[in-house]
């Protein structure tokens, strides 16, 4: 607790490792705050590795960086939640976007399940309607590619317009991205089929062309699709 | 209320987050000749031309250290003719928040003229803390610095604005 | 040379040795004299230099006069003709003496026209100064002033460098003795320049009187003059009185110099003075007047004192030089004799020395032949006769100690003692005949006895030779043992040869083992290696998680701008941020662990190297080990043949043996012919008795004394 005995002190003396969490559980604290990442003592120990000095390439990177005009301060632009289904790159407006979670178990519910709806889901102790994008865009089935990049994790998106929230997996998220209304092009007519009609608009992004769901044809159509 | 919490020497300080604009890593700042000591330099923050001032050489007297953990604080700097600046504040371990009330801070008891920017303190469990006031610190002339940049800068072709 | 030299008699030795001697001293007796010659010399060439000089400062005093004699007759002064006679006559006067005296000594003084000419001076030669003078005189009596006065001084010119030629050839300003030296400034140096300034003035003071009116400049010089005259008179006085003062130093006082100078000095003085009264009236008063007699009258008269001075000095320097010129020759005369006595006087001691050897050796000769003849009694007699008629041969002389001893009569003791010794001798060979006469005989007694000795030893040569036969017998014992030793070897080294095979097996093992090491050491760094890429890792995460803490920060800024709207998005920031902090705690767990496994493969490493050292170390020693053993294979395989020959050494041992006992047979068979032999050493001894009593007889032959 002594302020000054922090920094160099952890490196001999790693409590967490002698009686906290991954040591003996001797620590008195540990009654009242469980987990040694709720502890202020192993929090400043970790915050301790950014006291190492930086390199003057990272100096130079930032300088740079810090020259760019940030994104959100341009003109008209909508945020927007970019993930894959399938081969597809979608993207749907972040305003409308509840949050996103692991991949939860998906609960059947007997007599309600079609090829679109899969259940219900368990989100923060509420259980919300599931959706197959796949299934409701009527998607070509994902090419056997590669699974080269570990880091490409499943995920689930919680959608919420005005109290409607619907949960439905991806395969992929890209992240959160600003794009300026201009850059949105009209789909190509081609495309405009079933799946499409629900899309407003087209833009690229890092070399993908990327759809963008029009949130209230999305919900109008699961919600005819769940009522039907 | 929200305070960005830094530390200069083995003291720690706080500044109210809804001043702050923006915090950014360390940069390489442009130096200005004849400046004080205080005043690190300038840099270009997203196309606006930026002074800093290193808080460790104001209150402690030696420079901030080219750490991960020291990084810029951009506040919004009122001055007396009432435009707001942007004005950067170099601080080491700027990596905590502390959430406290107005009416927790004490008066230190003592007021020094020559750091009239360092102001009320409040405590927590690890000591002490004090409110470093922006209206209060000492770049009066920074607006002059940042003009003579900016010219600095046309001359040199630009090169450090977007 | 040297058997020439040992040829000669003793008397021509010392004569040879005295020449040598007496050749340097010759020499040194001729540097000697030739250095008085050349102080003879020099003081000669200053009396004959001083000679030239009288008449020549006389001319240099009077063809002043007679140039003044001869203006006063060209101005009208009818006296002067009887004047000028008078001068002219004293000029050809010293003419002549300079005449007759240049002829004597031109050469030697160096003023000779040839040397003259050497040195293009030949204007001054004294025969054409007489002929110029000849011309002045015949024309004197018609010429103008002026011309009067030029041809006055074409005489005088050369007449006053003569002066100073004859002073630089005779040496004289180089005299090298007080007296002398001064004599010679009053003489030649300051009386002459003295005088001929005085004769100059009066030529001067007369025109200035003729002139009737004194200018300023006139009366300078009248002044100057006096001072000059008064300067001049102190100098005098002063060389004067050095001189008479020195004067004992040098060979002695001379009664003339100190009897005739200090008259002519204050002679001399007392008509300066009234000159100088004239002087000063004349260079003080401007209005007097004063006619040129009664200017000339008195310096006329200086002139002549002044001139009376010099001859004297003159004189006396002559006086000094020729007493300095006698000294010289005495001093000669005195080495010369005295050289020429010491020579008689040590050729007469080598004489007397020479012949006193040559006779006494004669006598020691005569001795040396009656001792040689035997007749010593004669000898000592003869000696003793001596010893009385001069020669300290007795005890007398023994009584002095060697120093004192001279070599005749050491010669003479030492013959004496011989004889006394010869004698001495033939008395101890007489003694000495009859004793080996006795010992001859104890001699045949001890020849019995060994002949009883040679009996015993037989016996004990009998006992020898059964001891032999014995040790023959063991040496063949011995020699079978040794084949059995020999056979037990050879196993020995078939045993070391089996082993030999299991190490070299050994060491095969230990050397794959040693390659395993080696290899395991090297994956062993390799991984080390490795495991230092992951700390690139470390940087990498703290970056991540220093931009996560800073995004976690700026979120909380937006959340907090954002009021009520942002509070759940800055619950968001707040865990993202301690999401950060353990991002950070694990980066710092895995480098921890890097550093301890780092350390941990730094000890394996070094245990790995330690372990290769140890096998290495084992490898070689099992190699050392195993030329150990083929040393020994190879000594215990050399045993073999060395046992045989060990063997075989004691066979011929034990056939040694045998042939000692047969030896001694023989000895045996020598001890008896031993016994014959001291037979005829009896006889032999008889013989010895014999020629004893010869030598006695031979011995008789010297008449002894006692």
């Amino acid at each position: 607790m002594n302020q000054r005995s922090r920094g160099s002190n952890v490196e001999l003396f790693r409590c967490w490792k002698q009686i906290g969490i991954f040591g003996d559980f001797s620590c008195p604290k540990l009654a009242e705050i469980v987990h040694c990442r709720n502890c202020n003592e192993y929090n400043r120990a970790g915050r301790s590795l950014f006291d190492r000095e930086i390199s003057d390439e990272f100096l130079k990177e930032w300088t740079e960086n810090l020259t760019g005009i940030k994104e959100s301060e341009a003109l008209d632009s909508i945020s927007v939640i970019v993930f894959r289904i399938k081969n597809e790159w979608l993207a749907y407006k972040a305003l409308y976007l509840q949050e996103t979670t692991n991949i939860r178990s998906v609960h059947r519910v007997p007599l309600r399940t079609n090829n679109a709806f899969k259940g219900v889901v368990n989100i923060n102790g509420e259980l919300l309607l599931c959706v197959s994008m796949a299934d409701f865009l009527e998607f070509a089935p994902e090419e056997d590619k590669e699974k080269t990049d570990l880091m490409i994790y499943k995920r689930m998106v919680v959608i919420n317009k005005m109290g409607e929230r619907y949960v439905f997996p991806v395969d992929e998220i890209l992240g959160i991205y600003r794009i300026a209304l201009c850059d949105l092009k009209e789909p190509p007519i081609t495309l405009s089929k079933s799946p499409t009609t629900l899309i407003e608009g087209v833009f690229n992004l890092n070399e993908k062309k990327v759809g963008l769901l029009g949130e209230d044809k999305l919900i109008h159509a699961l919600k005819r699709s769940l009522g039907s | 209320m929200l305070f960005l919490v830094f530390e200069i020497g083995d003291e720690r300080y706080c500044l109210e987050v809804s001043r702050i604009i923006e915090i950014t890593p360390m940069v390489i700042f442009k130096k200005i000749p004849h400046a004080p000591a205080y005043v690190s330099g300038l840099f270009n923050y997203r196309g606006t031309i930026v002074p800093v001032i290193d808080l460790s050489i104001l209150i402690a007297g030696k420079p901030s250290r080219p750490l991960f953990s020291t990084r810029i604080i951009l506040v919004d700097y009122v001055s007396e003719d009432k435009v707001h600046h942007i004005l950067g504040l170099l601080a080491e371990r700027a990596t905590e928040t502390i959430s406290c009330r107005e009416e927790d801070f004490q008066p230190p008891g003592i007021e020094v003229d020559e750091a009239q920017y360092l102001g009320d303190v409040v405590f927590d469990e690890s000591g002490m803390i004090q409110r470093v006031r922006i209206e209060k610190l000492p770049p009066e002339n920074i607006r002059d610095y940042q003009q003579e940049y900016e010219f600095v800068a046309l001359k040199e072709n630009n090169d450090f604005l977007p | 040379m040297k058997k020439y030299f040992n040829r000669l008699k003793i008397l021509h030795k010392i004569i040879i040795s005295g020449l040598i001697f007496a050749l340097p001293i010759c020499i040194l007796l001729y540097y000697m004299i030739s250095g008085f010659n050349n102080n003879i010399d020099f003081a000669r060439m200053e009396i004959w230099g001083s000679r030239l000089l009288t008449p020549l400062t006389r001319l240099a005093e009077l063809i002043p006069e007679h140039q003044l004699l001869v203006r006063l007759y060209l101005q009208g002064d009818t006296f002067a003709q009887e004047k000028i006679d008078v001068s002219t006559k004293k000029i050809d006067e010293s003419f002549a003496i300079l005449i007759a005296e240049g002829k004597k000594y031109e050469k030697v003084l160096r003023i000779d026209e040839k040397s003259l000419k050497a040195r293009e001076m030949e204007k001054i030669h004294y025969s054409k100064v007489y002929k110029i003078w000849q011309e002045l005189n015949k024309n004197c009596k018609n010429n103008s002033t002026v011309q009067n006065d030029i041809e006055h001084e074409m005489v005088l010119q050369p007449i006053q460098a003569l002066i100073k030629r004859l002073g630089d050839t005779s040496n004289m300003v180089l005299d090298p003795d007080l007296d002398s030296l001064y004599m010679m400034d009053v003489a030649i140096v300051t009386m002459p320049k003295t005088l001929g300034k005085l004769s100059e003035f009066l030529l001067f003071g007369e025109s200035v009187i003729f002139k009737g009116f004194r200018s300023r400049e006139d009366i300078v010089k009248f002044s100057v003059f006096a001072a000059m005259m008064e300067e001049d008179l102190e100098r005098v006085r002063q060389n004067i009185a050095t001189a008479l003062r020195e004067d004992k130093n040098y060979y002695g006082s001379s009664n003339s110099l100190q009897a005739n100078m200090p008259p002519s000095l204050s002679q001399y003085e007392s008509f300066v003075t009234p000159f100088l009264v004239v002087l000063k009236r004349f260079a003080n008063d401007p209005d007097s007047r004063i006619s040129v007699a009664e200017f000339l009258e008195p310096a006329r008269t200086l002139l002549e004192a002044g001139a009376q001075l010099r001859e004297v000095s003159l004189q006396e320097l002559q006086i000094l030089l020729s007493k300095r010129i006698d000294n010289f020759s005495n001093k000669k005369l005195i080495a010369l004799s005295l050289s020429l006595i010491a020579l008689i006087l040590a050729a007469i001691i080598i004489l007397i020395i020479s012949r006193g050897i040559t006779r006494s050796l004669g006598k020691v000769i005569d001795i040396a032949g009656e001792i040689a003849a035997g007749n010593l009694q004669q000898a000592v007699e003869s000696l003793e006769t001596m010893g009385k008629s001069g020669f300290n041969l007795s005890n007398k002389a023994e009584h002095h100690t060697g120093q004192n001893k001279n070599e005749i009569v050491q010669l003479f003791q030492a013959i004496s003692t011989m004889t006394s010794g010869l004698d001495a001798l033939l008395t101890q060979v007489r003694k000495s005949g009859i004793q080996v006469t006795s010992s001859s005989t104890q001699i045949a007694a001890a020849a019995r006895q060994l002949e009883a000795t040679v009996a015993e030893q037989a016996s004990s040569i009998n006992e020898v030779s059964a001891t032999s036969k014995e040790i023959s017998a063991t040496a063949q014992e011995f020699a079978k043992t040794m084949n059995r030793v020999a056979e037990m070897s050879s196993r020995a080294a078939d045993l070391a040869s089996a082993s030999m095979t299991s190490l070299s097996d050994i060491n095969a093992t230990m050397k794959i083992l040693l390659e395993n090491t080696t290899e395991s050491f090297g994956k062993l760094r390799t991984v080390d290696e490795k495991m230092g890429n992951i700390t690139q890792v470390i940087t990498t995460i703290t970056k991540v998680a220093n931009q996560i803490n800073l995004l976690s920060l700026n979120a909380a800024i937006e959340a907090e701008k954002a009021g009520e709207y942002g509070t759940g998005f800055s619950v968001v920031a707040r865990e993202i941020r301690r999401l950060a902090d353990q991002t950070a705690v694990a980066a710092i767990d895995i480098e921890v662990l890097i550093i301890e496994t780092q350390g941990a493969m730094k000890e394996g490493m070094s245990a790995v190297e330690t372990y290769t050292d140890q096998t290495m170390t084992s490898t070689e020693k099992i190699a050392e080990i195993s030329v150990d053993l083929l040393m020994a294979i190879e000594h215990t395989q050399e045993l073999a043949p060395q046992f045989e020959s060990a063997n075989q050494g004691m066979q011929v041992q034990s056939q040694s043996a045998a042939q000692i006992s047969e030896a001694m047979g023989q000895l045996n068979e020598s001890a008896k012919q031993t016994r014959d032999s001291l037979v005829e050493f009896k006889g032999v001894t008889e013989q010895l008795n014999e020629a004893v009593r010869d030598l006695q007889n031979e011995v008789a032959r010297f008449s002894i004394s006692s």
